[in-house]
């Protein structure tokens, strides 16, 4: 059975028909290595059920993992404020998944962030700290 | 008279040092032609100022043939085009480094089809780790494809392939499975297009004559990430012990199916992707690539210590 979070704060309750139609890695006891691609539009449909099958990784029952993956490509020219207000919660749950695995698992996964340097803003005026690898620098980036 | 002929001192022979060329171990010879082969694109595929080097190096002496056949000859690609002069090339399998191919690609959706000989010397593969099956998919108006010379049931494809790969719309389901019930010893598969459209009333059970390890890595994309597909896997007796699943669907689509498969292997399951796949690229490129990181091709950088 899934562990269903109770509330998530920005989000709220949790339909349980979205763990439903997610992947549940507590089955997956070998697991060692997750990847997903995010893919964010102007209407933010679909993206729940990754943050919700990042929440079935705990150290208890995926003891092997060790790296994942997270790739954000967005429609193209989609402006940082809209991807905020149409996915700004899933991207906040996701973010907050990353949070709860890297203290649960104490460092033990390694965590690859692919997206441009969009994405970076987005995470950044959400308050959530990731590192991202980045695809394409913005003009002027002397990293 | 006879004996003053016999005195006549005959010229001494000269003196000449013996030419001796170096004998190399065939070991060596097999580690550096073994090196030159490894320059080759992400695909697997010799450059080709390395089959340049390599058909050079073939004509040095019968002992260096072997090995720069093995290089030369491990991954080909046969279209309609190309097929009839390898048929002329190597008549009998004696002479044929069928044997050395291991990467086996056959263009089979292309308006004209493979020649029926071709499918007939199909078992002097004996070694293959790799088939493909690729080509178009649509045939504009007013052109009508070839049938099969031979039913797909009928290819003999070589029992050693371990690996799969359908990237072609030119047959059905219902074909990759008499394609797959040819293959006992199949680990991976990779359904990469959309297979022709068939009667879905004859499919339901035709998983359940496949036989396999499917211990591999499972690779669909777009539209073979369907019930179907799913259906006919999960219906394989063996059971599904795939390491590695890796779906490709539009955005953030997840189907059901996906989910049920994941299910099905989730005892077995190591390394999970979706969406993040190389959309389009054949099982090999996908399996070279997974062995490479993204460290040089993707630059990394720190976020500022103030967030």
């Amino acid at each position: 059975m899934h562990e269903i979070p109770t509330l998530i704060p920005s989000l709220g309750t949790i339909p349980p028909e979205i763990f439903e139609r997610s992947f549940d890695f507590s089955k997956c006891l070998n697991v060692q290595e997750v990847s997903f691609g995010v893919w964010v539009d102007s209407r933010g449909v679909g993206l729940p059920w990754i943050p919700a099958a990042l929440s079935t990784l705990r150290p208890a029952t995926s003891p092997h993992l060790s790296v994942i993956k997270l790739s954000f490509t967005s429609q193209t020219g989609l402006p940082v404020g809209s991807m905020i207000a149409d996915a700004g919660d899933n991207l906040r749950w996701t973010a907050d998944e990353v949070a709860r695995i890297k203290h649960e698992f104490e460092g033990a996964v390694d965590f690859d962030v692919f997206g441009d340097f969009r994405f970076r803003a987005v995470f950044d005026s959400l308050n959530v700290r990731l590192c991202f690898d980045v695809w394409k620098k913005p003009r002027g980036c002397t990293h | 008279m006879g004996s003053k002929s016999s005195k006549v001192k005959r010229p001494a022979p000269v003196k000449t040092k013996a030419l001796t060329v170096p004998r190399i171990p065939q070991d060596l010879v097999d580690e550096i032609l073994d090196h030159l082969a490894t320059d080759s694109d992400q695909c697997g595929t010799l450059r080709p100022n390395v089959i340049a080097s390599l058909r050079a190096c073939a004509l040095v002496s019968k002992a260096w043939v072997q090995p720069c056949q093995r290089h030369l000859f491990h991954t080909i690609s046969f279209t309609p085009y190309n097929t009839c002069r390898w048929l002329e090339t190597f008549p009998v399998q004696e002479g044929s480094p069928a044997n050395h191919v291991r990467d086996l690609r056959l263009n089979i959706g292309d308006f004209f089809r493979l020649p029926e000989m071709f499918f007939k010397r199909i078992p002097w593969f004996t070694d293959v780790d790799s088939i493909t099956l690729s080509g178009r998919s649509g045939v504009p108006l007013g052109y009508k494809k070839d049938p099969f010379p031979l039913e797909p049931s009928s290819w003999r494809l070589p029992r050693s392939a371990t690996s799969l790969t359908v990237n072609t719309g030119a047959i059905t389901l219902l074909e990759v499975r008499d394609i797959m019930a040819q293959l006992p010893n199949l680990d991976n598969l990779a359904f990469l297009g959309n297979f022709a459209k068939m009667d879905r009333g004859k499919l339901p059970g035709i998983g359940m004559t496949l036989k396999g390890r499917f211990g591999g890595l499972l690779m669909l994309n777009g539209e073979s990430v369907g019930e179907d597909v799913i259906n006919m896997l999960l219906e394989i007796p063996s059971g599904l012990h795939f390491t590695e699943l890796d779906f490709y669907c539009t955005r953030n689509r997840l189907p059901s199916s996906a989910v049920r498969l994941a299910e099905a292997c989730a005892k077995s399951l190591v390394k999970l992707s979706h969406g993040v796949s190389l959309l389009g690229k054949s099982l090999p490129f996908r399996l070279v690539h997974a062995r490479n990181t993204d460290a040089d091709t993707i630059s990394r950088y720190n976020p500022p210590r103030n967030l």
